[in-house]
């Protein structure tokens, strides 16, 4: 370090105080994080593994490319990592090396057509192997499609996996890219189960059931296999979750401050889909002042600028950078967030985005003609709607899921009645969460509503940010059964989950491959 | 409100009767909550009772304690009905069992299934025809239906798709129908319809759309005229890409060939990704169950 010699031979410290302190913080935070690490329950960690093995064996299963826009998002990390620049463009013309890949996967005909598999033949497979040896460029381009107006720390951290695989083919450095997104799955099941800790103390039991219920859902095992900066969204909105349930449990300290901050700016710097947690995280934020302010107002406004203060530095120093650089202030992240593409009444607006999601009230123009987007579009496409929205499971599977999910519903409308006190007691919590879903959802609704084809952002995966909350409702639906059958009840939600994700692997695996 | 109902947070009624604690904690599971250090760690519940142990006594009261005045009413009808109690339930090694071995005859089951594969017929390279945002039908002659057709796959697409009903005739005579519920995407639809016991040669397969939700395109071959598909307003630019489907070998005697496809056009080639799925999915599901028997027993 910077020391020198003294008179007596000993080092001097020549530190300034300031560096010292900074060091000493730095030191505090990592001693920190290894205690906080040392206490996350072993069973947290299984669960994160479970997730992880889960998304791994979905990044088989998926074939390359086949999962929602990963040729954008790989094509994101290839120009980050061959040029050091953020892609500029956001047209579909990919640089040569993948498109080739591309062709020779079949990729324009597998795509959206269930009825068409992927290559089968080894004469198809050796002219694939032959355009992967092939010096083709991968820097022609600067194209991303949809990928290009997303913030870049997602894709800066898949460069690494990119660069790893350097040595192997395009391929090689795809599944790599796919297995550093399965490691995220991990992480947003170790949050889920954490959130639950804070969330239902009373019952360790309960955090396994919902943890492995997070850890088990397909969506999240296909999102997380696949390179999509979603792994990594998932993962910091369990976070988000679970700082604000510790919040709410233990109060708002000046360490939970800088986590919550840090956590959002990541978030920010994650995807554009969690600038839709904000406002409900920092109405948790604001709650979780007024109620420090009781006992100690100067700590807990403190805490509040720490948090909000890191959490908006990412935009703050874009915004900087873009003025100095004589850029638009948002850069090209304002066309992203323009919302400005069909104009109506704001009434208008609202009644769209309510039957997106629920049945229409009466007096309400019908938006959706002959079926319920409850069901069609939410209930059956988390069930089961995988590869590029194409693969799904026989109709009578639909129908029949209803019997479990009914089965779910009332065990948990049972926990909700049977602890309606100690939710009473928790009800700025609650409007918190609950702040967070319609941020969620009403982005989702506002978005499909600006955009001219219906449905277009009907994907169920939008929605797997709020994943956290799923482990609540099995874990209450368990503890609904009571006392003597919660764990017997636990397990067999637990082993129907399990097996929702292994027939949803097989159904991938039939659509592709048989 | 609070004595009358079990808490979540752990939360200890004044009133309420302690029931003995749950058992089986895990090594690590005190360090959660019960480890967290006075001052910095306080719990904020809104009671100012100390919360930062799990309580685990806060479940649903025993099915034997008596109810108090106020307690809900089904409560009170089953500690009315004491006798009728529900069995004891099994132990969670057994529900255990019991799910992964249902899970084994499932995945048993789906592999005898056969399923639907084309007898006959294309969509795979069918191109757009015409696009249409309204109600439509149409019909194309000189099909030919193989026997045991159960299915008739359209090549239509769209984002969200209208109601498809689907009616094949011989002559005037209908010998098959069946329709397809609103609400789907893709690039082809899959409409079941009435098993045929024998095959249809010639017929003329009809189709409607109906609850349109958004533009559709029919996809399917440029052809003259006179072997085109016909619309209400005339025949259409070609004939429509149709495939039949029906009932092929079960699963399993394609499981050879799944296996050497899964190899194909992966990072690792060969037997290796069929090898690497059947231990991952082995590995979380060993791990799964090992969770379930140590935190759930």
């Amino acid at each position: 370090m910077s020391g020198g010699t003294n008179t007596m031979g000993g080092r001097t410290d020549t530190r300034t105080p300031l560096h010292r302190r900074a060091l000493d913080g730095a030191r505090q935070f990592l001693a920190g994080l290894l205690a906080a690490l040392r206490h996350v329950p072993r069973a947290a960690w299984a669960c994160a593994l479970v997730a992880s093995l889960n998304a791994a064996c979905w990044s088989i299963v998926s074939p390359p490319f086949e999962v929602p826009d990963e040729p954008s998002h790989f094509a994101y990390v290839q120009h980050l990592g061959e040029t050091g620049h953020l892609p500029s463009g956001n047209g579909e013309t990919f640089p040569h090396a993948e498109r080739a890949v591309l062709n020779d996967l079949l990729y324009s005909n597998v795509r959206f057509d269930p009825s068409v598999g992927t290559i089968s033949s080894p004469a198809e497979q050796r002219r694939l192997e032959r355009t992967l040896a092939a010096p083709l460029s991968r820097t022609d381009s600067a194209q991303a499609g949809v990928a290009t107006a997303q913030p870049p720390l997602y894709y800066a951290l898949e460069t690494v996996p990119y660069k790893l695989g350097s040595l192997g083919t395009l391929l090689d450095q795809l599944a790599l890219m796919r297995l550093l997104s399965a490691l995220m799955g991990g992480l947003t099941a170790l949050f889920a189960f954490l959130f639950l800790r804070e969330a239902l103390p009373s019952a360790p039991w309960a955090w396994t059931v919902g943890g492995l219920g997070v850890a088990l859902a397909p969506l999240l095992g296909l999102m997380s296999g696949a390179v999509n900066p979603d792994a990594l969204l998932f993962a910091v909105s369990a976070a988000l979750f679970y700082c604000l349930a510790r919040g709410f449990r233990r109060g708002l300290t000046p360490g939970l401050a800088g986590a919550l901050g840090a956590v959002l700016a990541v978030g920010v710097l994650t995807k554009l889909t969690f600038l839709s947690l904000v406002p409900g995280a920092m109405l948790g934020l604001l709650a979780l002042c007024l109620r420090e302010a009781r006992t100690s107002p100067r700590g807990a406004y403190r805490s509040f600028a720490l948090a909000a203060g890191i959490g908006a530095s990412p935009v703050v120093l874009y915004a900087l950078y873009n003025t100095l650089a004589g850029k638009p202030v948002l850069g090209a992240l304002a066309g992203a967030l323009n919302l400005s593409g069909k104009s109506g009444s704001l009434l208008k607006e609202l009644g769209y985005i309510w039957q997106f999601y629920l049945p229409p009230l009466p007096g309400m123009h019908d938006y959706f003609h002959g079926f319920l987007t409850t069901r069609v579009l939410w209930f059956n496409g988390l069930l089961g709607l995988y590869g590029w929205l194409d693969t799904t499971f026989p109709s009578w599977v639909y129908t029949a899921a209803l019997v479990p999910a009914a089965l779910i519903a009332a065990l948990f409308a049972r926990a909700l009645y049977t602890y309606r006190g100690a939710l009473r007691s928790r009800l700025v919590e609650l409007c918190v969460y609950l702040a967070i879903v319609l941020g969620v959802a009403g982005v989702i609704g506002v978005d499909d509503y600006i955009h001219h084809l219906p449905t277009e952002y009907a994907e169920p995966r939008y929605l797997l940010p709020l994943l956290a909350l799923w482990g609540p409702i099995l874990a209450l639906a368990a503890r609904g059964a009571g006392r003597r059958w919660g764990p017997v009840v636990g397990v067999l939600l637990v082993t129907l989950l399990l097996a929702h994700d292994v027939f949803s692997q097989l159904l991938v695996i039939s659509r592709y491959y048989g | 409100m609070a004595r009358r109902s079990a808490s979540l947070s752990g939360a200890r009624p004044s009133k309420s009767r302690t029931l003995p604690p749950a058992p089986a904690s895990t090594g690590k599971r005190g360090a959660g909550p019960s480890q967290a250090p006075s001052g910095k760690r306080r719990d904020r519940s809104t009671d100012g009772v100390d919360r930062t142990r799990p309580d685990r006594s806060r479940e649903t009261p025993a099915s034997g304690e008596s109810p108090r005045f106020g307690q809900p009413a089904f409560a009170l009808l089953r500690h009315r009905l004491g006798g009728l109690r529900l069995p004891a339930p099994p132990s969670v090694r057994i529900a255990l069992a019991v799910g992964l071995a249902l899970i084994a005859a499932a995945f048993v089951a789906t592999l005898s299934h056969s399923p639907l594969t084309v007898a006959r017929g294309n969509v795979s390279t069918a191109g757009g025809l015409v696009t249409t945002g309204q109600p439509a039908r149409a019909c194309q002659g000189e099909e030919a239906l193989p026997r045991g057709t159960s299915a008739i796959r359209l090549a239509l697409l769209t984002v969200l798709g209208p109601r498809v009903t689907v009616r094949v005739l011989s002559g005037s005579r209908v010998v098959t129908q069946g329709s397809y519920p609103p609400g789907w995407s893709s690039g082809a639809v899959t409409v079941p319809v009435t098993p045929l016991a024998h095959a249809v040669a010639p017929a003329k397969v009809c189709f409607a759309l109906s609850s349109m939700n958004a533009p559709v395109t029919l996809r399917g071959w440029t052809t003259r005229r006179s072997v085109a598909a016909l619309s209400g307003e005339g025949p259409l630019p070609g004939r429509m890409g149709v495939e039949y489907l029906r009932p092929s070998r079960p699963w399993w005697s394609s499981v050879a060939s799944t296996i050497r496809r899964l190899g194909y056009g992966h990072a690792a080639s060969g037997l290796w990704d069929a090898l690497l799925v059947v231990v991952l999915a082995l590995a979380f599901t060993a791990l799964t169950s090992w969770l379930l028997l140590k935190e759930l027993s």
